[in-house]
């Protein structure tokens, strides 16, 4: 069997350092034993290693010492001093908004159209035909409303529907 | 074996078994990583690594076909972390293991040693393991189709096209 390999070895041209397979065996199982072994002991050897050093039985007589129950305890946050700032935030807060909305001044452009034509149509606001009249006279002259742009079909029947002259549709 | 699995002297046991298979490991695994000094860590990884698993065999395969895929998946998860860590392709490495021969104290081969080392490092992984294991270490086909779990099919095809390609390399240089 030993000669098979070394004629394989030879095809290849790779060699090995001398011992090399002898020694193998011992090698395997050093690492073997120090992997096997139990963290903490690993651990001991790590620190033998770099040179420090614990005290005899440290880790067996190690126990963590917690504080006692009776003392006092002071917290980091006081809930009545939060509750304090808070309010006082609060109270600055509502004031300031108040005075901030009434010294906006009012603006009819900011009203919606959709809100005027709403609050016209549930008859908020009544107009008369002479207030009507008033108004377009003073906005606008019906000269300058272009009667040549309406469609006749639309016309008549606007006149049709919402007119009790008939002698304006006649003629 | 039984010894092993049952923990009844699992060093002796252990012992023997690493006796038994070092060498055939050794070269299987030299053969993928180049470098002695890497296949010696691949090779004490890989027995570490039978060791721990030992009882986790079922025997649905050989031992030593077992063993032989635990050293060739530690072979090339080593090979792959190198390429990284090197920051490098795994071909490039492939390139890199080979120029390193050439001033390697373990490797005393001659010219057209180093060249059929070179025609190997082109072939492509699989063809290259098979090219190993078939011409290297002279494993039966069957045997080599039980370790990477392939078809003797697959795996005779394989070896063909990797000779063809390692022939006409050699009839280039």
């Amino acid at each position: 069997m030993k000669k098979k390999y070394l004629t394989n070895k030879e095809k290849g041209g790779f060699q090995v350092p001398e011992n090399y397979f002898e020694e193998f065996g011992v090698r395997v199982f050093s690492k073997l034993e120090i992997k096997n072994q139990e963290p903490s002991k690993v651990f001991e050897q790590e620190l033998i290693a770099s040179g420090f050093e614990v005290p005899q039985n440290y880790f067996e007589n190690f126990e963590a010492k917690l504080p006692n129950n009776n003392s006092k305890v002071i917290p980091l946050f006081d809930k009545k001093k939060w509750a304090y700032a808070a309010s006082i935030a609060a109270m600055f807060l509502l004031v300031f908004s108040i005075f901030n909305e009434a010294s906006a001044p009012i603006d009819f452009s900011s009203i919606g159209y959709n809100s005027i034509e709403k609050y016209i149509e549930t008859g908020q606001i009544d107009f008369s035909s002479s207030e009507m009249e008033n108004l377009l006279s003073e906005e606008a002259s019906l000269s300058e409303l272009e009667f040549d742009k309406l469609d006749e079909e639309a016309l008549f029947d606007y006149l049709m529907n919402n007119s009790t002259e008939i002698s304006l549709i006649n003629q | 074996m039984q010894q092993l699995q049952s923990g009844k002297n699992p060093d002796s046991a252990f012992q023997q078994l690493v006796n038994l298979y070092k060498e055939r490991l050794y070269w299987h695994i030299r053969n993928m990583v180049k470098n002695h000094d890497d296949a010696d860590d691949v090779l004490q990884n890989t027995f570490i690594k039978v060791f721990r698993n030992i009882k986790k065999f079922k025997g649905d395969s050989k031992l030593f076909s077992w063993m032989y895929r635990i050293a060739t998946n530690e072979a090339i998860t080593f090979l792959n972390s190198k390429a990284r860590k090197m920051n490098i392709s795994n071909e490039e490495l492939q390139e890199k293991l080979i120029d390193n021969l050439e001033s390697d104290v373990y490797f005393e081969g001659e010219k057209i040693q180093l060249q059929l080392q070179k025609a190997i490092s082109t072939l492509p992984e699989k063809q290259r393991q098979v090219f190993n294991m078939r011409y290297f270490q002279e494993m039966k086909y069957q045997e080599i189709a039980e370790i990477l779990e392939v078809t003797e099919g697959s795996l005779k095809s394989n070896y063909h096209h990797a000779a063809k390609k390692v022939e006409a390399f050699l009839k280039q240089g």
